[in-house]
Formats: C-alpha cells, structure tokens, sequence
C-alpha cells in the first residue's frame, strides 16, 4: 500500500487569478478552470492526466515565510525567454542567479510570492560549456 | 511556449530523513545521483525518483532556518488501499495526524511529514458517488 499525488494545493487570496497565472506558466487549460466561489476554490486538472491537478483556495491568512516546498521549471524555449514570458504573466524576479557563463537559474515569486525556479532549458543545458 | 515542473525541492533540516520518510510513503526510490556531500547518513541533499517515471522527482535541500509557518503548498495524496491502514502506515513511518474532515462525498485527513510539512490524504467515503 502506498499513497499517490493527485493535486498540488496553493493557499492564496485570489484563487481564481492564481489559477490563471500558473495554468498559463504551467500550459494546463486555462479555459478548463473549474470555480467555486462559495467555497473560494479554483481548480484546473490535467487534460492528460498524467500531472497533478492544481487547487487553489482561499485562506485568511497571507504568507508570511519562505515556503518549504517549490517547483524547479524547465522551459520549452530558452530560460531568458521564458523569464520574461513568466514576467508579463504577473510573476516578478526575487533572486536572478543566472552566471555569465549562461550557467544559473532565476528565482521568481507568482503573484502571491510562493516562490518558484526557472531553470534552463533541456537543450541549453545540452550545449558544451564554453 | 511553456514550462514544465521539472521537479519539486523541499527545504529540509535533515535531507535523507525527510526523502526517507516520502520515498517510503510514495513507494518511491532514493536517487543516489541526488545525495551531495556524503557524510555518514547526514548529506546536505537528497531526491527521490518515482520508479514509474510518471511523477515529478523531488529533491531536499538542507537549509539553516526552521519552518515557521503553514506551506501556502502542499500535496493531496490518495490512499491507494484503505485509508485507515494508510494513515497508520505513514504516522510509523514518521507522520503526524493534525485533522480530519468530510465534505460533498470526500473524507480527507491533513498530515505532517516528519520536518512537519502539510499534507493531506484523501479517499472518497465508502458508498459515495
């Protein structure tokens, strides 16, 4: 007997926006969205089924630590693409440690500060060094 | 035009614990790949593969400061057997039961790992649709 991951869970304050954002940055069906505005809930499951739905539903209470847990992205672009695609959805940078040498990764916070990595795409981590 | 989540990583006071403790739980595997800076049984990272390769790998970082709120994040776990077997299973294996609830046909129970990170698991009540 195991257990098995059915659904990511955010606490936030505005369910149906952070659904959006991370449906958006995440490419789950944003037009899929499922709310409930009585319970203060918005979910967007997998079309595939094959990754985690995503839960968002209010809590009273805001954030007020670095969370413990967060995801590591990788791009389907490049990472500076993909950086200012996140941006322009609403996502602003807490810690750029991209390197000189294209090496690095981006620390960023969604719109309610739960903090995430954009890391580099497949392909640029495949090129040789210089 | 999109990301992928390429992994999950945990904050941690105590990186193999914790990855033994959700390796245990998720029936997954140790990444040994993942342990950095071996130590004894004390290595400052660790991660986890699912042997099915469907999930996400997770890793564990060691980190100086101890949690000090609720994760505004957390995974909804399904038993995959009988929900009273599997909440014992996981509190031997180091989790704490903090609450259980029941709404519109879905019963779940919200846990601790063993550094006190939430979780809930979840089975729709017998008989319900």
């Amino acid at each position: 007997v195991t257990s098995q991951i059915k659904n990511l869970t955010f606490d936030c304050a505005d369910p149906r926006a952070l659904a959006l954002f991370w449906a958006n940055a995440l490419g789950y069906d944003a037009g899929a969205i499922e709310e409930d505005e009585d319970d203060g809930l918005a979910y967007v499951g997998d079309a595939s089924g094959a990754r985690p739905g995503l839960l968002f539903i209010i809590v009273p209470e805001g954030k007020t630590a670095k969370n413990r847990i967060h995801f590591d992205v990788s791009p389907s672009t490049t990472r500076d693409q993909e950086v200012e695609r996140i941006l322009a959805l609403g996502a602003t940078i807490a810690d750029d440690r991209r390197l000189p040498d294209g090496k690095g990764w981006v620390v960023m916070n969604d719109p309610e500060g739960n903090e995430f990595c954009v890391e580099r795409s497949e392909a640029e981590r495949a090129q040789p060094g210089p | 035009m999109t990301s992928r989540v390429e992994g999950v990583t945990f904050d941690a006071s105590n990186p193999l614990l914790i990855a033994r403790f959700w390796a245990a739980a998720l029936g997954w595997n140790l990444d040994e790949r993942a342990v950095l800076s071996q130590d004894g049984d004390d290595p400052e990272s660790a991660g986890l593969v699912d042997p099915g390769g469907r999930a996400l790998p997770f890793g564990f970082v060691r980190v100086p400061e101890p949690k000090t709120a609720k994760n505004r994040m957390h995974f909804d776990l399904g038993a995959d057997g009988d929900m009273e077997t599997e909440i014992a299973r996981l509190v031997g294996l180091g989790a704490r039961t903090l609450e259980s609830h029941g709404e519109g046909g879905y019963t779940w129970t919200v846990m601790q790992d063993p550094e006190g990170n939430e979780f809930c698991l979840g089975a729709p009540e017998q008989g319900a649709e």
